[in-house]
């Protein structure tokens, strides 16, 4: 695996995290009626980061983008921060494992469900086993799942679109 | 876009549209279970029963007294000291929301579900 870390890749790797920042502080101000409602459109930018580069660098753009934008948002280290985190760690993972795993069987857009899928999962079983032992909360899994394919669905036809752009202009090189 | 996703996709996104789906009646089911008695007189709760437990409740209603009765889930009034009877005729009620009524003793049995009243997810 090429990881090389070159100025270039450096300075576009660093653009996907900003882009991922903005993207989620922005998200974060749009009114929802349950605050997880979100469409999760700063994963866009790690979603690219796995397709244009890969594994280890979607990890990177991740891990900046959550801590940044937690930061911006003033959730940092709060229980929002630790589901966010929780989430959006092990959603990053599963992406990566299933890309490496799997390579073409999913396009960006499959992929991009798994990875919602996987990041609302996780914030259910954290919150029912950290925060509220309430079984109640299990009843939230139907609107969970289906906002989550909802949101998968939409960044990932953003980020196919993208990709189309970004093979033309050979940002990988 | 549609014609971008793969086979694998599409199973993807065909299973999760079924998780939904089978999630969404699951959750349903429980929501109308009931779990719990209230009893109240005069808009006022006299008596909270679990309904698995088997329990006999003596109520003094407005006009005489209730005999309340709960098992296996079922809740129903056994015994009233009413002109007409209907709550007793209501026989045994075990759904979430349902409601035996006494109205000369002015005597409420409400079956709640399982979740305390006012649970709210607090998330971000």
């Amino acid at each position: 695996m090429n990881t090389s870390f070159t100025p270039r890749r450096i300075t576009i790797l660093a653009l996907f995290a900003a882009v991922g920042t903005a993207l989620f502080v922005i998200e974060s101000f749009i009114p929802t009626p349950f605050p997880f409602l979100k469409i999760g459109l700063a994963n866009v930018s790690s979603l690219l980061a796995l397709m244009v580069f890969g594994a280890p660098e979607m990890l990177l753009v991740v891990a900046i983008r959550v801590a940044a934008g937690s930061l911006v948002v003033g959730s940092l280290f709060s229980p929002a921060f630790i589901l966010a985190f929780a989430g959006g760690a092990l959603s990053a993972l599963a992406m990566a494992v299933v890309k490496a795993l799997t390579g073409n069987l999913f396009s960006v857009v499959g992929i991009s469900v798994i990875g919602s899928v996987t990041h609302v999962l996780v914030q259910l079983i954290v919150v029912f086993l950290v925060y509220v032992q309430n079984p109640g909360v299990l009843l939230l899994l139907p609107l969970l799942l289906a906002s989550a394919l909802f949101g998968g669905l939409v960044v990932g036809w953003v980020s196919s679109r993208l990709l189309r752009v970004i093979d033309k202009i050979q940002l990988q090189r | 876009m549609m014609k971008q996703l793969t086979i694998a996709d599409r199973i993807l996104i065909t299973v999760i549209m079924a998780a939904v789906l089978a999630s969404f009646y699951a959750v349903a089911s429980v929501g109308t279970h009931g779990a719990t008695v209230f009893i109240e007189v005069n808009g006022k709760t006299v008596h909270k029963a679990n309904l698995s437990e088997p329990h006999i409740i003596k109520i003094t209603g407005a006009r005489g007294e209730l005999v309340v009765e709960t098992r296996d889930g079922q809740v129903a009034v056994i015994h009233a000291e009413c002109p007409n009877h209907i709550c007793v005729r209501t026989g045994w009620r075990s759904r979430s929301g349902d409601v035996i009524v006494c109205v000369p003793n002015k005597t409420l049995v409400r079956v709640a579900g399982d979740l305390p009243e006012g649970v709210q997810a607090v998330t971000e």
